[in-house]
């Protein structure tokens, strides 16, 4: 799952940046653009293409379509993360149903209105299926869906607390540390997985769960898990919800991850922070014009087949500026 | 649907426990329809007999028993 963005405009000079009222640490060393705490998130788009890296979290712009998602996406897991508690505290499954809906109702008024996060988006897009009476749905048919889920939550073995929305940041080498969220650590057959929970507007289908299989954000939650939790997990279920009109429709699908592969992830993924600090130095990340047309297409594609010296100029129009912070607690 | 669109537009602190219930109730019915088939979703795509086998060859390895796991959690 991923974080939120803060409220405020990229980093400031002094490396604080504001989020919530609150001052949080800045993700890059003091007076650079050298990053050295990193989420999936942040890593995946320098994967993908060292320019959309710097749009998204050197520059901190982000597309108005992307914020419903993201938005969509911290309510989707809020609710369930509620529902785990309530049920955790002694409300049975009814109970623990009705409370959250009625909690998620709470979220999504606003300013005395209902939530209407697409209302600036032609009604044809399909992202305006990320609605609120959807939400509502897909909450409750998910719930009653997987009312005795055959995966279990995991509970602390100190707290007795269920594992579900983890919070950790660990130090690597090199004064770098990775950080995140795991959305929920399930037992399933007696082992341990990281589940990670998705919200698509696209045909749960093979195409769609071969996105993940290799995929960055399964490799870090996987490793993630080993060193933060001490559970050296079997890999990922991708828990997937698709919204669609009239029905939400809900498929997991497993993605392993043997210890081989992480230690070949971690290696791959030292070469790629020696990378983003060579374009710090250099301040200069290059295009991966063969990333352009993936997935549908980048959201900076329209930007980036721009002249250099307009670019700007269009960014400013065309995108809000969100800072990405990966210190920022949910 | 207008009962509920109507609840829906309402200030969620005036619902009652009876309103947040008929909210779920009515969700509740719908998935029901749902998953009789009066709306029958587009099923994915069968995978290759020899990708099903390569699964279930990887999941023997990870010590993941049983004759089809996958069945059990609903995957694909």
């Amino acid at each position: 799952m991923q974080k939120p963005h803060s409220i405020t405009s990229p980093q400031a000079e002094s490396g604080q940046s504001l989020a919530l009222g609150k001052a949080v640490p800045s993700p890059f060393l003091p007076d650079s653009n050298i990053q050295f705490a990193w989420d999936s998130t942040s890593m995946g788009w320098l994967k993908e293409c060292p320019r959309k890296y710097y749009y998204h979290m050197i520059r901190g712009f982000v597309g108005r379509g992307e914020a419903i998602h993201l938005e969509y996406g911290i309510l989707y897991h809020n609710a369930l993360e509620e529902y785990e508690m309530l049920k955790f505290n002694g409300l049975d499954h009814d109970q623990a149903v009705e409370a959250t809906v009625r909690s998620i109702l709470l979220q999504t008024w606003r300013d005395g209105k209902p939530w209407r996060g697409s209302a600036d988006l032609p009604p044809d897009d399909k992202v305006s299926l990320k609605n609120r009476e959807n939400l509502i749905r897909t909450i409750i048919w998910y719930l009653y869906k997987f009312k005795d889920d055959p995966a279990q939550t995991r509970k602390d073995p100190n707290t007795g607390r269920p594992m579900v929305e983890l919070h950790f940041q660990f130090e690597i080498e090199d004064g770098y540390s990775l950080c995140g969220y795991l959305d929920r650590v399930v037992e399933f057959q007696e082992q341990p997985f990281v589940m990670d929970r998705k919200t698509t507007t696209s045909t749960l289908g093979s195409y769609y769960f071969d996105q993940y299989d290799p995929d960055n954000q399964m490799s870090f939650y996987s490793f993630a898990s080993r060193v933060a939790f001490k559970t050296p997990v079997k890999g990922v279920i991708v828990d997937a919800a698709q919204i669609a009109v009239g029905f939400s429709r809900f498929v997991r699908s497993f993605v392993f991850k043997t210890n081989d592969q992480l230690d070949e992830w971690y290696r791959d993924l030292k070469v790629f922070l020696k990378q983003a600090k060579q374009y710090a130095w250099d301040g200069y990340w290059p295009q991966n014009d063969k990333s352009c047309h993936k997935y549908g297409g980048c959201i900076f594609r329209g930007i980036c087949s721009k002249s250099p010296s307009v670019r700007d100029r269009f960014l400013e129009s065309d995108f809000e500026v969100r800072e990405w912070n990966p210190l920022i607690p949910r | 649907m207008s009962e509920i669109s109507e609840l829906f537009d309402r200030d969620p602190l005036k619902l009652s426990d009876q309103d947040i219930g008929a909210i779920v109730a009515r969700m509740r019915e719908a998935q029901a329809q749902y998953e009789l088939g009066i709306k029958a979703p587009v099923a994915p795509k069968p995978k290759s007999a020899k990708a099903v086998k390569a699964t279930k060859d990887l999941l023997s390895d990870l010590g993941l028993g049983g004759d089809n796991p996958l069945d059990e959690l609903g995957l694909k």
